[in-house]
């Protein structure tokens, strides 16, 4: 476990899941292609963007998979309630609930 | 240039004449410059740069084998890297494209009228649009040269983006070598800029402006790098900059941030709907629902022929829980040996 400085000023924890992300088979969920998002923005009078809030932290582990991010610390054992940013597919699982709850807009 | 006369090309320029190196469109300018000739000389005599240009046997060695190709290098002006500037002494006239001028994004205004015609090698008249003095740096990855280089503006397609004429060559004291592939200058500091010939893009040009159609064209917006701009830099400048005069409201305890170059009216409006909406925003963590695990959650789906399990000598899923179960239950255990080693110590 590494903790990295932000640019923010805050700092960053990060868990080698090295082997936990070589078990687990890849999720060939498709991200959007650029090109497109550029076509479908252009005509447009208003574009307003949002950021979300610890994004990747929003979206929980089912209970049974938790112990499997379990990691060590000085003085304890933690384990992952919620979706880690080194997690091998966590972009695919939130690429998939961002077209999820935009469904409607994207269309 | 020496392709014009084997193929008859319309609107191509050859050799120029004209242009400015008369001293100009009137007879009283012309004769003006004549007068300042003698003045220029003098001048010049004072500004002779310290430093022998000088091709030597280093320069040859890198020269891809040619036939006879011309001297095409990349100047950088308004910020931009120029390519496909063919180097010409035998025009009298520095020339930009019309093409070029728009793709520097500079406004037509800019351009000062310029009555006269250039003509060509075949005696034929080309348009001039006006003309712009531009500050146009040579600069070779060590030293480099800033000249301000006034050009006639033509409306004529061509394979070029610029034409270094005599009149730029001689301003800046360049010495070109169609053999070496290569054109010397002296910098202010009295050091030798040795720009070469981008080989490959002078045969694309030529074999282009073979063609009648208008041919390959690139400015590409590379920033200069001898004012220690990085391209990094630059891209931190363009974009969007989170407005820094803010207001900041309150709604029944709740503090949020407006822009206040928003103007009144769109200040009040958005107050009214966030005043309406007051419950629909999160104001601290604690207000996030949680994404509900039937809607989504991230499963940890593991591959069964992984290592994880094939060291474990097992092949099921709970085995992958067991082992860090197990793992947990040891880590468990060296916490308590190291308090202990602690509290002994």
């Amino acid at each position: 476990m590494v903790l990295v400085k932000k640019a923010s000023g805050k700092w960053r924890m990060c868990v080698d899941f090295t082997d936990l992300n070589k078990a687990c088979p890849k999720d060939s969920y498709p991200l959007p292609n650029i090109d497109t998002l550029v076509d479908s923005a252009s005509g447009c009078r208003l574009l307003s963007f949002l950021d979300a809030f610890s994004g990747y932290n929003q979206i929980r582990m089912p209970p049974r998979d938790e112990c499997k991010t379990t990691f060590m610390t000085e003085l304890s054992c933690y384990c992952y309630k919620v979706m880690s940013f080194e997690l091998k597919n966590a972009w695919a699982t939130y690429q998939r609930l961002m077209d999820r709850v935009l469904a409607p807009m994207i269309g | 240039m020496d392709q014009g006369h084997e193929v008859p090309i319309h609107g191509e320029i050859n050799t120029i004449s004209r242009g400015f190196s008369g001293g100009g469109c009137t007879a009283s300018q012309q004769k003006t410059s004549a007068r300042e000739v003698m003045e220029v000389e003098v001048q010049e005599a004072d500004h002779t740069p310290d430093v022998d240009l000088v091709f030597t046997k280093a320069d040859w060695q890198d020269v891809i084998p040619h036939d006879n190709d011309s001297l095409v290098i990349s100047v950088v002006m308004t910020g931009r890297r120029v390519h496909h500037v063919l180097v010409d002494q035998r025009s009298s006239a520095d020339v930009m494209f019309w093409l070029t001028f728009n793709k520097l994004q500079l406004s037509p205004d800019q351009l000062r009228p310029y009555t006269g015609c250039l003509y060509g090698f075949a005696g034929d008249q080309v348009e001039v649009r006006g003309h712009i003095e531009l500050r146009t740096t040579f600069i070779d990855g060590i030293a480099s040269r800033t000249e301000n280089i006034r050009y006639l503006v033509v409306n004529t397609p061509s394979a070029y983006n610029i034409l270094l004429g005599k009149l730029a060559l001689n301003r800046i004291g360049a010495v070109a070598s169609t053999r070496h592939m290569k054109m010397k200058l002296p910098s202010l500091e009295d050091t030798m800029i040795t720009i070469k010939s981008d080989q490959k893009e002078a045969k694309k040009c030529y074999e282009n402006s073979l063609k009648t159609k208008r041919g390959v064209f690139a400015v590409t917006t590379q920033p200069p790098r001898e004012e220690g701009v990085t391209r990094a830099e630059i891209a931190r400048e363009r974009r969007l900059k989170l407005a820094e005069d803010v207001l900041e409201r309150e709604i029944g305890g709740k503090k949020f941030k407006l822009g206040k170059y928003l103007g009144q009216e769109t200040q009040d409006q958005i107050t009214k709907v966030i005043a309406q909406h007051l419950d629909a925003f999160a104001w601290s963590s604690s207000d996030m629902p949680d994404i509900d695990l039937d809607f989504l959650c991230h499963r940890l789906t593991m591959d069964p022929r992984s290592d994880l399990f094939s060291r474990e000598g097992e092949s099921s899923m709970t085995k992958g829980v067991r082992s860090s179960e197990k793992r947990h239950r040891s880590c468990s255990r060296l916490i308590i040996s190291g308090r202990s080693s602690t509290l002994s110590g």
